[in-house]
């Protein structure tokens, strides 16, 4: 996941590992996702269900994660901005 | 190993596979490392016994210059550690005591015997972080992480407490801590969000994990659908059988099961197939 935007193998092992879990009708989650850059090749290059990763939020308390999934949920679209 | 070893040592089994040798009249710390060598080197190539070869991997664990005030249970402390070590190192390794080991030790023994305070005493956090789903751009689930605040040492990661808790089988406490608490939070989000938990193997050998489960739904009243349970490849190499039934008995109740790590651990693609799971993470 670290080099995807950079590293044009590993980013061709990881769309094929994502449509093997989708052939295979699993839901497929990228994790560790910590940039746009990587979020655009996850979106332009591979079909990733799921995403996680410090872009959108590190693991916080149960007091803070309420608001963030308030706060996150009410401008989806900006969450995932359309790349590539 | 007796015609591997010099007249100046002796040596004895201590019980079942293990042995001691003790090395009389050392001048210099390398000569016990050349012994340890040697006993390697005697076991490197497949041993024959009635017509068949068989290959014995040996760990060494040496304690060189002990202080003199060392008493022989300081000293097979020390060689036990040392041991200890190289086994950690991988198979047909030698390792020599340094001081570090027995701060380390002592140090994962303080965190284990706090961390069995810190369980019982309810003093674990949780941690959320949010899945989101690439085609609306929205939060679907959370994964729920056990926190731990030391008292005195601060925040202690948890690659070092889960690896300890998976050794003491204090995990299974935490993982039906973990459940429970998470599917309580769960239930103050909104309808569409699920949250994720963490099962380790040694979940599978020691606790019951369908009924940890079932307890963290019925004290939540949180829908099965919302609870997905993430266990990693390790995790089913190791306990396959054990969690195979388990695993079917939770997609049967609507629970979602995810396959941490997939692609990037030693992935058997054939696990895809055999076991239940509706999700692959990676």
């Amino acid at each position: 996941m670290v080099d995807i935007a950079t590293n044009p193998r590993s980013r061709r092992l990881l769309a094929n590992v994502a449509r093997l879990g989708q052939d295979l009708d699993l839901t497929v989650v990228a994790e560790g996702i910590e940039t746009e850059e990587q979020l655009a090749v996850l979106q332009a290059h591979t079909g990733v269900d799921l995403v996680q990763g410090f872009l959108f939020g590190r693991p916080m308390a149960a007091s803070g994660i309420g608001a963030l999934i308030e706060q996150l949920n009410a401008a989806p679209a900006d969450n995932i901005r359309k790349h590539g | 190993m007796r015609d591997a070893l010099g007249p100046q040592c002796t040596l004895a089994r201590l019980g079942g596979d293990e042995f001691i040798i003790y090395r009389n009249q050392m001048n210099d710390p390398a000569e016990a490392e050349q012994d340890a060598d040697a006993i390697l080197q005697a076991f490197a190539q497949p041993i024959g016994l009635i017509e068949t070869a068989l290959s014995v991997n040996v760990s060494v664990g040496v304690v060189a210059n002990p202080p003199a005030a060392d008493d022989l249970d300081a000293l097979m402390a020390k060689a036990d550690l040392a041991l200890y070590a190289a086994k950690g190192e991988g198979k047909a390794r030698s390792q020599i005591f340094h001081a570090q080991m027995d701060v380390d030790y002592h140090y994962r023994q303080r965190l284990k015997a706090d961390l069995e305070k810190a369980i019982a005493e309810g003093a674990l956090t949780l941690a959320f972080q949010p899945l989101m789903d690439m085609a609306s751009g929205q939060v679907v689930c959370c994964e729920a992480l056990a926190r731990w605040d030391h008292p005195t040492l601060g925040p202690i990661s948890p690659t070092v407490f889960i690896p300890l808790a998976e050794e003491t089988g204090q995990i299974t406490d935490i993982t039906r801590w973990v459940l429970c608490a998470a599917a309580r939070q769960c239930r103050k989000w909104p309808e569409q969000i699920s949250v994720a938990v963490n099962i380790s193997a040694r979940d599978f050998r020691g606790g019951d994990v369908a009924q940890m489960v079932t307890d963290a739904l019925d004290s939540s009243g949180l829908a099965p659908h919302r609870l997905e349970i993430e266990v990693t490849e390790s995790a089913l190499i190791e306990e396959r059988d054990l969690a195979q039934a388990v695993l079917d008995m939770l997609v049967e109740r609507g629970i979602g099961i995810a396959l941490d790590d997939f692609g990037t651990g030693y992935s058997s693609l054939s696990y895809l197939q055999a076991l239940p799971f509706s999700k692959a993470q990676d």
